[in-house]
């Protein structure tokens, strides 16, 4: 790489319509993209971006402050790149054949103008000008992708960039994953996960050098979006890990932890990166048909029969985080409210479309984790001197989403003139009296606000009995609305419709130490429900939160797929020895296929494999060695302090507690060879009975996102 | 000042777990303020000159304000605890360095974390089951007491140690003399004379009580003692539940009046400004209506949440000059109102304007702020007043009467600018009591108001629970006795199955008791009666002593409870006073303490890397970036 020629990536502004894609400025491309179909999608086709036209990396710029439902606004930075040969400008757009021993993977992938029809470098300009290139009219990459209508859509392509500062060339990296620099990176972000994975996991403190909060988690939520990376590789990674979590909740360590992997294996293996590319591809087609099948060893059919394998499915996740510091009778604890709470959840009467209720999660601290409960309805804030008096049931009441604040928030920064003499204050005030007025006449008893309530309103409705609830939040409209049946209003300036309120069954007033809860119950059916979490400080309160919704959203997912994994390590064994036992019985197949020779397919299956197998040895962090039984392929640990013998001992148990050891079954350490063999189902009358199980959903879309995403970063070839 | 300046003299070893080592640093620098011997510290911020005299394990974590990632996480534990409790956070933080220590010194030993944690999560169980099997009843500690106090119930000193320890006493003497003579010269009197008045032949608990939870802090904890009992009193409480309602007590720091002049007085004291001393003098002594705001008295006040209109301009058709400002017919207006409600006390939570004061100064009202709104809501509930945000929302409905002013005590003539002190009190019960602290030394008020509440929640906490722990160490003393036995019965099971595990476990829970151990030595050390070795000792004596005699439980927890009183004496009572009460610990305070600081070791322990985020200045040696 030469210091003083600038960035030969080749940049430019595309347009949504993709007709005409044309350079307008020599620099990046900017595409305001919705990041969570978008560059999902765009993750998705990486591989085909990529062939054609060798973006190097989408980055994601600058977030926009988010809208609603996880949506967010985020820019991203595709950088058209050309070859270093070409952007040298000495040579002609011609396939290159020139064998470079040092970077095999740059010669056995051409990479020639001659596959970018549409940039044509102009004869005889200097090469270090980047305008020399210009873009030809078929926007080929977009017709590589084809994004759906709704997608091209909201693409929307703007210009912000004026002109490329010359004096600060971009550094160029010629094969980033050649470099020891990224690949330690890589490779301490695989350390920092791996030693976050699972129950007996090491925990990490967030916190900021200025001071502030600590945070002690080993969440990968909470952990990838602390870590800030400096390296382009490191954000697709994140990104793409976090965008998993945010639709899953569950099993991103797994995919982040897998997906580092096998970007390692591959760099150990010494393949062509192309192949390796590909034989993943098609193994993890493999991995997930193998999971789709019925008489799949690893997978268990869920009982919604009986709560037993629901609760636990709860309880693995529980207690997959070691910050939450549970005993065992708290951990069984919350593990049945996880449960119960997701129950209370799936409504009763379904009338024509299912629709799942909400759990609003209440934290307090400073009690026992034995304290937790979980109510069906709504539990709300409230002042603590609240009188209830004689209600007569059902309670009419009313929820406003705009401020009575008694100001003009909505007006925004326009301006008012007003007259001397003129108080808006109190013709405001008026205003809210006039409503509260109307209330008292439809004789609501219960007047809730999303945002601040005057307080002359609110005495004035407290002392004709009704009962006032400000500041509500917006995360608890939603639930309220579904309880109630009421219409927020949004105004304060008309009189509310009849159809605007909502009923309650009933108020009661609940105390959880020193603070004061008022209970809604529900007039109807309703699937709303509220969790109390107790815990005796704020840091293992505030992980205990997260895997507790983190429980809830796998049980969820539990409904679409009613089945659930082996835990403990014992499917990614199970899948590890099913891998290796077809790609070694079923070489000649693929391998043509997949255009290399049948070492080169073994070669990458064992990368596959081993990496799998790393999952399964993570588990353990106290030194303890991981072993695969060498009948049914499930995990086993052995602790540092214990030999062998320890494991034909009766007692012991694999990783998922199904398989009980006896004398004569074998054993062999997990990443050391071992003879392939058709892990052998268990044979049992009764229905399996495992100890810990993995969510079915989040495990394969996990297995998916991973190989995709080590895919694509295996496939770059230049960064800048 | 920095944690990084307390950590320096500790050489932390890069090799071993850090976060461990910070933590059991910390714990190092409040060594010396655990048990009831504390010292006064100076804690000196080296940038701005500033300095502030603390004397509870809690202010100096306060102000030290450590930056670290453990600093941070102990404060933030140790806040909560203080909050709820407002005592036992020396323990805390004691035996979380200890613990830790624990923890280190296993690691060392090559244990896993896994087994460490499992281990010290048993110990724990160990010493909470201690705790609730020792525990004592209220009601039975009051019938114990009584015979104990009888003339043939005290043991004499026969042991050995008890000799050992009579000879310490008397060279320490002279020393402990000098001290008792600084403290309290009027202080025994009036304490029989508080004694015999506070009797009340139907709560017979709350004083034997108080007295075994005093910890040192006797004056204090008479003040606590006054108050609970001025508190049953006035609210005319059932006798047979003797638990007071701890958020209707006040404090009032008066500084420039000796220690003696504490007292407890029925009411709300509250400090007045010469302006409204006078105003106070007319209104005295007269059933007055009263009228509460729970935000500021100034026309520019608005309610939380409320946003002004940024762009609102004021449009004039004519210049009229003479129209006063809208602030003066907004006063007029607020006055106006009050006087026709015959309001002439106004209590406010907020602020209130100069220009409010003078107006209703003028007009004979007399306007208190910044109240604590608990008091407000107490005064309100007991008059009938009702607290409104705005002085212009006030009505006829939210006005309460029958509030009595009296001028408490005039206290101009002990500090320059005067300082009137009056009492609020409504005829009804209204229920609150102030306890006035007073120091001639200003910096030493919030320590003597520490000590008030500590005493007076653990008095509370302990009328709650309905039990408590044989104090002075004795608790521990149990606690170790278990946990040791547990370790050798381990030891014993082992070497027979020959599993690795259990070996572990004896080890930790050896360590673990060690740390309980080091925890007794250091409240002994501090008494200053003792050398660290001389501890040890004692401790280790008695604990062989209890193992060899293999005593019933029953009779275990007498010896230790007599033991306590003649022999080890690490109690903050001098021997030669030796009084008819034992010393006790409250139980949930304790139970909790133990368990933050083991849940504090549990974090430390496992984590093994810190994550910073943001941009870093200085990059350490250590750092790796990402």
């Amino acid at each position: 790489m030469h210091e003083a020629s600038p960035k030969f990536l080749f940049p430019g502004l595309l347009k949504p319509n993709m007709s005409d894609l044309e350079v307008q400025e020599p620099k990046c491309l900017n595409l305001f993209i919705l990041l969570n179909p978008l560059v999902h999608w765009v993750t998705n086709k990486g591989c085909n971006l990529l062939q054609t036209a060798d973006v190097c990396h989408v980055n994601i710029v600058q977030k926009l402050p988010a809208a609603e439902n996880n949506w967010m606004w985020v820019s991203c930075e595709l950088r058209l790149s050309l070859d270093e040969e070409v952007t040298d400008g000495l040579r002609p757009p011609t396939p290159q054949t020139e064998e470079q021993p040092s970077l095999p993977p740059k010669t056995q992938i051409p990479r020639t103008l001659s596959t970018f029809p549409y940039l044509t470098p102009r004869p005889g300009s200097p090469s270090s000008c980047m305008s020399r290139f210009e873009l030809g009219t078929r926007p080929k990459i977009w017709e590589q992708l084809h994004p759906p209508p709704h997608l091209a859509a909201l693409c929307h392509c703007y210009r912000t960039m004026s002109r490329l500062v010359k004096k600060s060339p971009s550094v160029c990296t010629d094969l980033p994953l050649n470099s020891s620099d990224v690949c330690n990176k890589l490779r301490l972000m695989k350390e920092l996960l791996k030693s976050s994975y699972g129950p007996t996991a090491r925990l990490k403190h967030v916190h900021n050098n200025i001071g502030g909060a600590v945070v002690t988690t080993s969440t990968s939520s909470v952990l990838l979006q602390a870590i800030s990376c400096s390296h382009p590789i490191i954000s697709l990674i994140k990104g793409s890990i976090l965008n998993h979590v945010s639709r899953f909740s569950d099993c991103g360590l797994f995919a982040s932890v897998f997906c580092l992997s096998l970007i390692e294996e591959a760099g150990r293996c010494g393949l062509r990166k192309d192949v390796i590319i590909r034989v993943y591809k098609h193994l993890l087609s493999l991995c997930t048909a193998h999971l789709q099948q019925e008489d799949c060893g690893c997978k268990v059919k869920l009982d919604f029969c009986s709560s037993q394998s629901l609760i636990t499915l709860a309880r693995s996740v529980i207690s997959s985080k070691p910050t939450c510091v549970l005993s065992e009778p708290e951990l069984a604890h919350i593990s049945r409210l996880a449960v119960l709470a997701f129950l209370l959840t799936v409504p009763c009467n379904i009338v024509d479309k299912v629709r799942l209720g909400r759990t609003v999660t209440i934290p307090i601290e400073g009690h026992s984790v034995l304290e937790s409960a979980v109510f069906s309805g709504l539990l709300l804030d409230t002042p603590e001197n609240i009188s209830l008096g004689s209600l007569c049931s059902p309670l009419r009441m009313v929820l406003f989403s705009a401020s009575l604040a008694g100001d003009l928030s909505e007006l925004g920064d326009g301006r008012i003139e007003v007259h001397q003499g003129v108080d808006t204050d109190s013709q405001i005030l008026d205003q809210l009296l006039e409503l509260g007025k109307q209330v008292l006449k439809d004789e609501v008893k219960l007047f809730v606000c999303q945002k601040v309530i005057h307080p002359v309103l609110q005495h004035y409705l407290r002392c004709n009995g009704v009962i006032v609830i400000e500041r509500l939040g917006i995360s608890l409209m939603e639930p309220l609305i579904q309880l109630t049946g009421a219409q927020p209003v949004a105004t304060l300036h008309t009189t509310i419709p009849r159809t605007a309120y909502g009923e309650v069954h009933n108020v009661s007033v609940r105390q959880f130490g020193s603070k004061t809860k008022i209970h809604l119950h529900p007039a109807g059916k309703t699937a709303t429900c509220t969790m109390i979490l107790c815990h005796r400080n704020e840091t293992m309160l505030n992980e205990l939160k997260l895997v507790c919704q983190k429980a809830e959203h796998v049980l969820r997912l539990t409904l679409r797929e009613p089945c659930a994994l082996l835990g403990g390590g014992c499917t990614e064994t199970h899948l590890a020895a099913y891998i290796r036992y077809q790609s070694k019985n079923d070489v000649s197949e693929p391998s043509p296929v997949l255009g290399c020779s049948q070492t080169e397919y073994l070669l990458a299956a064992e990368a596959f494999c081993r990496s799998l197998e790393t999952l399964a040895t993570s588990l353990e962090h106290d030194d303890g060695a991981s072993l695969i039984d060498l009948t049914h392929a499930h995990h086993w640990t052995l602790p540092s302090d214990v030999t062998e013998e320890h494991l034909k001992d009766a007692t012991a148990l694999c990783g998922c507690g199904v398989v009980q050891s006896c004398q004569n079954r074998k054993w062999s350490y997990l990443n050391t060879e071992y003879a392939e063999f058709s892990p052998a189902p268990l044979l049992t009358a009764a229905p399996l009975q495992p100890t810990v199980l993995d969510s079915f959903t989040a495990k394969v879309k996990a297995l998916e996102v991973a190989v995709e995403t080590a895919n694509l970063v295996l496939d770059v070839s230049l960064t800048m | 000042m920095e944690v990084w300046i307390m950590l320096e003299g500790v050489v932390i070893n890069s090799r071993q777990h850090v976060g461990l080592q910070k933590l059991s640093a910390l714990s190092g620098r409040i060594r010396s303020s655990v048990g009831p011997f504390k010292n006064y510290k100076f804690i000196q911020d080296e940038s701005s000159g500033d300095s502030v005299l603390v004397c509870s394990c809690f202010r100096i974590i306060e102000n030290l304000e450590p930056t670290c990632t453990v600093g941070q996480l102990v404060y933030e534990t140790v806040r909560a605890h203080h909050q709820r409790y407002r005592t036992g956070s020396g323990c805390l933080l004691f035996l979380a360095g200890a613990w830790s220590c624990a923890a280190l010194d296993s690691l060392q030993r090559g244990i896993s974390v896994k087994h460490i944690i499992t281990a010290m999560s048993e110990g724990i169980d160990i010493c909470l089951d201690v705790c609730k099997k020792f525990s004592v009843s209220i009601k039975d500690l009051t019938v114990m007491e009584k015979c104990t106090a009888a003339p043939g119930g005290t043991k004499k000193p026969s042991t050995t140690v008890s000799k050992e320890m009579a000879n310490l006493h008397v060279k320490c003497l002279s020393k402990s003399e000098q001290r008792k003579v600084k403290l309290s010269r009027h202080f025994c009197e009036t304490k029989s004379e508080m004694l015999s008045t506070v009797w009340h032949p139907d709560q017979p608990d709350m004083i034997v009580i108080a007295e075994s939870l005093s910890h040192g802090c006797e004056k204090a904890m008479e003040l606590a003692v006054e108050a609970a009992q001025m508190l049953l009193r006035t609210n005319q409480q059932r006798i047979s539940d003797p638990l007071f309602d701890i958020s209707k007590m006040l404090t009032c720091l008066v500084s420039g009046l000796p220690e003696d002049c504490a007292c407890v007085v029925e009411g709300c004291i509250l400090l007045l400004s010469d302006e409204q001393a006078v105003v106070a003098h007319v209104v005295k002594q007269q059933p007055l209506k009263i009228a509460l705001i729970t935000g500021d008295l100034s026309q520019t006040y608005r309610h939380l949440g409320f946003k002004g209109l940024p762009g609102e301009q004021c449009v004039r058709e004519d210049m009229d000059l003479s129209a006063s400002s809208k602030e003066d017919e907004w006063v007029d207006k607020v006055v106006k109102l009050l006087l026709n409600l015959e309001v002439k006390l106004v209590l406010t939570a907020g602020l209130v304007s100069q220009k409010v004061i003078q107006h209703c100064c003028r007009h004979q009202i007399l306007v208190v702020e910044k109240v604590n709104s608990s008091v407000l809501k107490t005064i309100g509930s007991s008059t009938g007043a009702i607290p409104v945000n705005y002085a212009t929302q006030l009505t006829e409905s939210c006005v309460g009467d029958g509030v009595n002013v009296e001028i408490w005590r005039d206290l101009s003539s002990y500090e320059r600018k005067s300082l009137t002190a009056v009492n609020i009190s409504t005829g009804r019960n209204s229920g609150l009591v102030t306890v006035v602290v007073t120091s001639c030394v200003h910096g030493k008020l919030q320590a003597l108001e520490d000590q008030f509440w500590a005493c007076a929640y653990r008095l509370h906490h302990a009328l709650k629970d309905g039990s408590l722990l044989p104090g002075a160490g004795g608790t521990e003393v149990l606690c170790v006795h278990q946990l040791q036995k547990q370790a050798e019965h381990n030891r014993v099971k082992d070497s027979k199955t020959g599993s690795a595990a259990n070996l572990y476990r004896g080890l930790v829970l050896q360590l673990m008791a060690d740390g309980l151990i080091d925890y007794i030595t250091a409240v002994m050390v501090n008494t200053g009666r003792f050398s660290a070795a001389n501890a040890r000792t004692i401790v280790s004596k008695q604990l062989t002593e209890f193992h060899r005699d293999e005593i019933s439980t029953g009779k275990f927890l007498q010896l230790v409870s007599q033991s306590k009183r003649e022999d080890v004496g690490f109690s903050a009572v001098e021997p030669d006073e030796t009084p008819a009460f034992n010393i006790y610990d409250n139980l949930s305070v304790k139970q909790e303490a133990w368990r933050k600081a083991l849940d504090l070791v549990f974090l430390v322990l496992q984590t093994d890397a810190e994550i910073i985020t943001g941009t870093s200045q200085k990059n350490e040696g250590n750092l790796m970036l990402l």
